[in-house]
């Protein structure tokens, strides 16, 4: 399973990296808005982790980029963000984020069973 | 920009009256019997005026600028109108009161001065009117007092119409005082949202990575920890908590002070609410020597009211219940009484100090009884939910005793509406 997380603080990225490698998870880090809309392009990753206040494109925008992308439109993204959900949370549900996640209550292992449950659903939806 | 708008409007009314008024008096002397008009010569002295009328209203309105126009324009008015009475000899009388249009206009418009000046202008072709009265120089007698009577009401009308534009200035000043001013107030909030998501957005940052971190050594994702380690850790762990928390409550209290903080008042059942939180709490609690009960009516009704911020209250409430009680019941009820939905938490936990209950609900107060128990609160929840019941246009108390326990309540006023209210 492909994950890639994109995020500009580095504690984070090596906290959900280390977390999610331990389960089996395949994943890969951008640390700017630019560099995850190429890595999502390139990787197709199954699931999308994406920061809100970045360098080079916010994580609204590059959501929006990967929405409009018939190659990416289909990868579930959550917004990972530490912007409380009242700020952006419409926003991101407007986009067609699969869901909003406030950095500061999700733990590492609550992320892997978010990500578990999203790629279940997938699965379901596709079958 | 509007009071362009407003000096524009009115100069077309008036500018019409006038016109109105020049076709009227043609009309008039034209098809009136020859016996009203001394002779022949005043169809040629009418059309003289209108076209000398014509010109000077032309000039005018080509040269001049807006103000310096209105005010030749008025005096234009105003000059035309007398002569034009005039020459209407008997029937002038009934055209009077014409005189007071350029007059109202001048004073609703023009600066004080300026009216003023036009007011006496017109004074003054009254004083000459009743100069050449008397002199028999005119076809029509106007007696002395007659003058003063004339002049008396043009001063009146003056003075009227300014007080009138004054006022109706003064609202609309006002008016767009308050439009400034909610607009800033407006601008003012929305710095301050933005503001306080980018605090909450750094301190969560290095929060959540203390959070998560201390979490993995917790569930010993890096090995094995000893006791002390283990230890250690936990409360690593369990301060940052705390911090969220706080951030959490901060974040909450600075959004419900905001001056444009609004609820979001919908229609919903309270009873369902309370359900749905006590089989939350069912599911999540560690302790097993605690019961919730919940005492609904029989048939609860629904009304009006913040579902999400009523649903906080009642989590802190119930959160607080099962922090201080180490084994009992808890009640939750819910009932209707005099169009307020009261709300009571009640718990046989440890109590609280008679001298501590009037502080409960001040921000980051603890209680003695906190002493008593390993808490991790901050001191911040009945502060919220005392924001979020008065918001509401409700209240919230308690009452309590040592070492029996505590009932919380708050009620809230049943807006039920109107369409509902009849069944």
């Amino acid at each position: 399973m492909k994950v890639l997380i994109v995020d500009d603080e580095k504690g984070i990225l090596k906290m959900y990296q280390e977390r999610l490698s331990m389960e089996g998870m395949e994943v890969t880090t951008a640390s700017n808005g630019e560099e995850g809309i190429n890595l999502a392009k390139n990787q197709k990753p199954d699931i999308i982790m994406l920061d809100i206040i970045m360098p080079k494109f916010n994580g609204l925008d590059v959501l929006k980029n990967l929405k409009n992308d018939p190659d990416t439109k289909n990868i579930p993204v959550f917004l990972l963000t530490n912007l409380p959900a009242e700020c952006s949370g419409d926003k991101a549900k407007e986009l067609g984020a699969a869901g909003y996640l406030v950095k500061a209550e999700y733990e590492p292992k609550m992320l892997v069973n978010v990500i578990k449950g999203a790629i279940e659903g997938v699965k379901q939806t596709k079958n | 920009m509007k009071d362009k708008s407003f000096l524009q409007k009115y100069e077309r009314v008036f500018e019409i009256s006038t016109w109105i008024l020049i076709v009227l008096v043609i009309f008039f002397v034209r098809f009136l019997p020859k016996k009203v008009i001394d002779d022949g010569t005043s169809y040629i002295l009418i059309g003289l005026i209108a076209a000398m009328a014509l010109i000077y209203y032309f000039v005018i309105y080509r040269f001049f600028s807006k103000t310096k126009r209105l005010y030749l324009k008025d005096i234009a008015d105003i000059v035309l109108i007398g002569i034009l009475i005039h020459l209407l000899k008997d029937y002038g009388t009934y055209f009077y009161a014409l005189y007071f249009i350029p007059i109202a206009a001048a004073a609703l418009t023009l600066e004080f001065i300026n009216a003023l000046l036009i007011a006496t202008i017109a004074a003054v072709f009254v004083i000459f009117e009743i100069f050449l009265g008397s002199q028999e120089l005119l076809p029509q007698q106007i007696n002395f007092n007659q003058g003063v009577w004339q002049i008396g009401f043009i001063l009146l009308i003056t003075i009227f119409c300014r007080y009138l534009a004054v006022q109706i200035r003064e609202e609309r000043r006002q008016k767009e005082e308050l439009v400034a001013h909610k607009k800033m107030l407006e601008e003012e909030a929305v710095r301050q949202r933005d503001f306080m998501n980018l605090t909450a957005h750094q301190l969560y940052t290095p929060l959540s990575i203390s959070r998560g971190f201390a979490s993995m050594l917790n569930d010993a994702n890096y090995g094995t920890l000893n006791p002390k380690q283990k230890e250690a850790v936990r409360e690593v762990y369990e301060s940052t908590t705390r911090m969220v928390g706080l951030v959490n409550e901060l974040l909450s209290i600075s959004r419900l002070e905001t001056e444009s903080f609004q609820l979001n008042k919908k229609i919903a059942e309270p009873d369902q609410l309370l359900k749905n939180i006590v089989s939350e709490f069912e599911q999540t609690k560690n302790n097993n020597d605690i019961h919730i009960l919940l005492d609904l009516p029989n048939n609860p009704r629904p009304f009006m009211f913040d579902k999400e911020k009523i649903r906080q209250v009642i989590y802190n409430l119930i959160g607080n219940a099962i922090k201080y009680t180490p084994k009992g019941n808890i009640t939750v009820k819910y009932e209707v009484a005099h169009h307020r939905a009261v709300f009571t938490i009640k718990d046989e936990g440890i109590g609280i100090d008679a001298t501590d209950i009037g502080n409960l609900f001040q921000p980051f107060f603890r209680g003695k009884n906190i002493l008593e128990l390993d808490n991790k609160g901050t001191g911040l929840g009945l502060y919220i939910a005392k924001i979020i019941i008065e918001k509401h246009g409700g209240r919230i108390w308690a009452d309590s005793i040592r070492g029996q326990g505590s009932s919380f309540y708050f009620e809230l006023p049943l807006l039920i509406p109107e369409h509902l209210a009849k069944k």
